[in-house]
């Protein structure tokens, strides 16, 4: 399948009728670039529903028909929405149109307005959904369109693939034996069985028809047992579908279960957290008293710069009033001195009677040393405070505030603060979890699971006891069969020979599925690992392993084997699908297009590149819908001569929604 | 839909048997569900089936 264009009408953000055309006949990839919001997944859905007649959201709900009619469409009235696809198989032209219109704007409205034609080489072969989707089956399955039409960040839905118990890993794992071919096998014995059923039904209405007690006996007997055959396998069937729907069960609880474990788990973190938090705040806080003390000193920094001088000065003043005072001391000892020598008019050092003359002299000194001391009464008695100033400012100097200081401070708060701010984070996320808890239900969920396996004991019990019932059913049956065999009529040998042929078949079948389904996965192994080796960067990522249900595990150098989606990151996990779809669509039975929707949404961009360089060799038609952070213009050379076209998606206003451009080189 | 490889595990899994069936109704019968692919189909299917086997030799 080859698809040459896409018309949508009033579909989705597209309002009136845009188209995308892919008519080359060359290999390679076409891109069609739109950020967020432009209408990429919009495009993929209209494929989707364009060809199946229901388009998907990312959790796998259909989307109703209500939510696909374009806005603007709506506010008009205009409720009629349409996809045309134009595509070539084996050769031939065939267009897929899609339309449906209504008269109110309701699910159900849209759904019976829903109208489907099929026209191939300009013959129209299909006029309703139901003659279009059988023939759309047989082009490409609804099942295997997951692996054609894809959104890169649901493939790691595929790591579902590593998990035995999971509903969803067995819809994958049919889905991609529906790809392998696997289910015409298996569909085919189911139709021989059902038509070895109708054949013993007609074996045992010829042998009635032969009259005669015995006969009528025989048929009675070989009715009632093939009756009684099909009764248990029926019983069988039920309780394995029972035991799979009750392991699924049981599965999901135990998810659940998990899910709680790690709330519990939560709320022992949310504890610890709260005392991280704490003890950080403490830490901060000391950190913003020593930052507050610092503060409280940094005048002295200020003053540092005059505090010289001002030393200087007060030294000066210092030195000066000292002389004053001790000169002022000299003058008041030699006052006190001249006063008593003329009191007693001789001298007090030598005793010698002073004349009229010397007293005169000493009179006029001492009225000299009086005027002195006189000027120097501004003196104060031994004054230190210039002293004791000059040494203060001399401490400040020494105990000035230094910078460094303040960014070791600062650094510290820094760190602090953003661990803060991350552990509140975590706390944020934590009690986010812990939101709408019900401490009874772990208790309950275990009780269930519990209970689930007892019923599985059951329920395998009741398949073993039917299954030796069976075994002896099927001995007798076989003896009837003799018996049957015995009857020489014509008709009958005739009938029992078919019987026998289709048991042969049957057989045949059964070991064909087992045979095919391992060839298969060997060959999906091997070439999955040659793609993961070219687009793996990790060079101790060795090869690929596939399991049972077709997961793949990485297997390193050293043999170990990472199984699990908590080993291998999103990214790793991306590039593990991606080699899963690329080596599905080399061993697929169907050769369709793949368009791919935020390939590389999940990648680095040396992964990305290597991917870009892959493209072209996933399929003969590569549609990638990118934004323009996961492919810039550089990445062409990547893609070497492989780009045919690229396309721009752009959203004109809510009135006129998005549209679709050609670019033009 | 290329039947061929699907035809050859049945054909190698029928030569393994000690009473091989003809391969041409291996053919036929895969070429009946191949064509009848869908649930609704599968009547149709078996009365070819039936058929087919019907109007096969018996030895």
């Amino acid at each position: 399948m080859r698809i040459t264009q896409i018309r949508v009408h009033n579909f989705g953000p597209f309002y009136g009728g845009h188209q995308l055309d892919f008519s080359s006949d060359e290999n390679g990839v076409y891109i069609v670039h739109g950020n967020t919001g432009q209408g990429k997944t919009s495009l993929l859905r209209a494929i989707l529903w364009g060809l199946y007649g229901k388009a998907l959201d990312h959790n796998g709900k259909e989307i109703p028909p209500t939510s696909l009619l374009n806005r603007s469409a709506f506010a008009k009235c205009n409720l009629a929405f349409s996809v045309m696809i134009f595509f070539r198989q084996e050769g031939r032209e065939w267009v897929l149109t899609r339309k449906t219109s209504s008269s109110a704007h309701t699910d159900k409205r849209y759904s019976s307005g829903m109208e489907c034609y099929l026209v191939k080489d300009g013959q129209p072969i299909a006029d309703t959904p139901e003659k279009v989707r059988f023939e759309i089956e047989r082009i490409l399955p609804f099942d295997v369109s997951r692996f054609f039409f894809f959104d890169g960040e649901m493939l790691v839905k595929y790591e579902e693939l590593l998990d035995q118990d999971s509903h969803s890993m067995r819809i994958m794992r049919d889905s991609i034996e529906h790809i392998l071919g696997i289910p015409y096998l298996k569909t085919a014995r189911d139709d021989l069985y059902e038509v070895k059923k109708r054949m013993e039904r007609d074996v045992a209405k010829l042998v009635k028809g032969l009259g005669g007690k015995n006969y009528i006996d025989l048929a009675e007997d070989y009715q009632t047992l093939c009756e009684e055959i099909e009764r248990k396998r029926e019983t069988v069937k039920n309780l394995q579908q029972q035991e799979n729907s009750l392991g699924e069960n049981i599965a999901d609880k135990k998810r659940a279960l998990t899910r709680i474990k790690s709330v519990e788990e939560n709320a022992l973190r949310r504890k610890e957290i709260d005392g991280e938090i704490q003890r950080l705040q403490l830490l901060s806080d000391a950190q913003k008293t020593k930052l507050m003390n610092l503060n409280s000193q940094l005048y002295k920094t200020v003053l540092s710069r005059i505090a010289d001088g001002l030393i200087t000065k007060l030294r000066i003043k210092h030195d000066s009033y000292w002389k004053k005072y001790l000169k002022k001391q000299e003058l008041t000892n030699r006052k006190k001195d001249l006063e008593q020598g003329m009191k007693k008019q001789k001298c007090e050092l030598c005793g010698t009677i002073l004349n009229p003359t010397k007293l005169k002299e000493l009179e006029s000194e001492l009225a000299k040393i009086r005027i002195a001391i006189e000027e120097l009464t501004e003196i104060p008695e031994p004054n230190l405070i210039y002293d004791t100033s000059a040494k203060y400012l001399e401490t400040m100097k020494s105990n000035l505030t230094r910078a460094s200081e303040y960014k070791e401070i600062d650094s510290i708060t820094v760190k602090i603060e953003y661990e803060i701010a991350r552990q509140k984070a975590l706390l944020k996320q934590v009690e986010q979890q812990l939101i709408n808890v019900d401490e009874q239900e772990p208790f309950r969920l275990e009780t269930q699971i519990q209970n689930g396996i007892q019923e599985i004991g059951r329920l395998q019990g009741e398949q073993s006891s039917l299954g030796k019932q069976l075994v002896d059913d099927l001995s007798l049956q076989s003896e009837l069969d003799q018996r049957l065999a015995s009857i020489n009529k014509e008709e009958l040998n005739i009938l029992s020979k078919r019987i026998d042929c289709v048991k042969c078949l049957l057989e045949i079948f059964e070991e064909a599925i087992h045979v095919y389904r391992d060839e298969k996965r060997k060959e999906v192994e091997k070439e999955a690992c040659e793609i993961f080796r070219s687009l793996r960067l990790k060079e101790e990522f060795s090869k690929l392993s596939i399991n049972e249900n077709f997961g793949l595990s990485i297997i390193t150098k050293n043999g170990t084997i990472l199984n699990k989606a908590e080993w291998r990151s999103a990214g790793e996990e991306q590039i593990v699908a991606l080699s899963l779809v690329g080596a599905l669509n080399k061993c697929a039975k169907t050769k369709a297009p793949v368009f791919m929707d935020a390939p590389f949404g999940r990648l680095d961009i040396p992964h990305g590149q290597r991917i870009l360089s892959f493209l072209p060799n996933m399929a003969e038609q590569v549609v990638v819908f990118v934004t323009d952070r996961e492919y810039r213009k550089e990445d062409a050379a990547y893609l070497k001569d492989k780009i045919i076209c690229e396309y721009s998606l752009k959203h004109e206003s809510e009135e006129n929604g998005s549209s679709i451009t050609k670019c033009v080189e | 839909m290329n039947v061929e490889e699907l035809l050859e595990v049945l054909r190698k899994t029928n030569r393994k048997k000690d009473s091989p069936v003809d391969e041409e109704i291996l053919k036929a019968i895969l070429s009946i569900v191949i064509l009848n692919p869908l649930d609704e189909n599968r009547g149709r299917s078996q009365d070819q089936i039936h058929y087919t086997i019907s109007k096969m030799k018996m030895k």
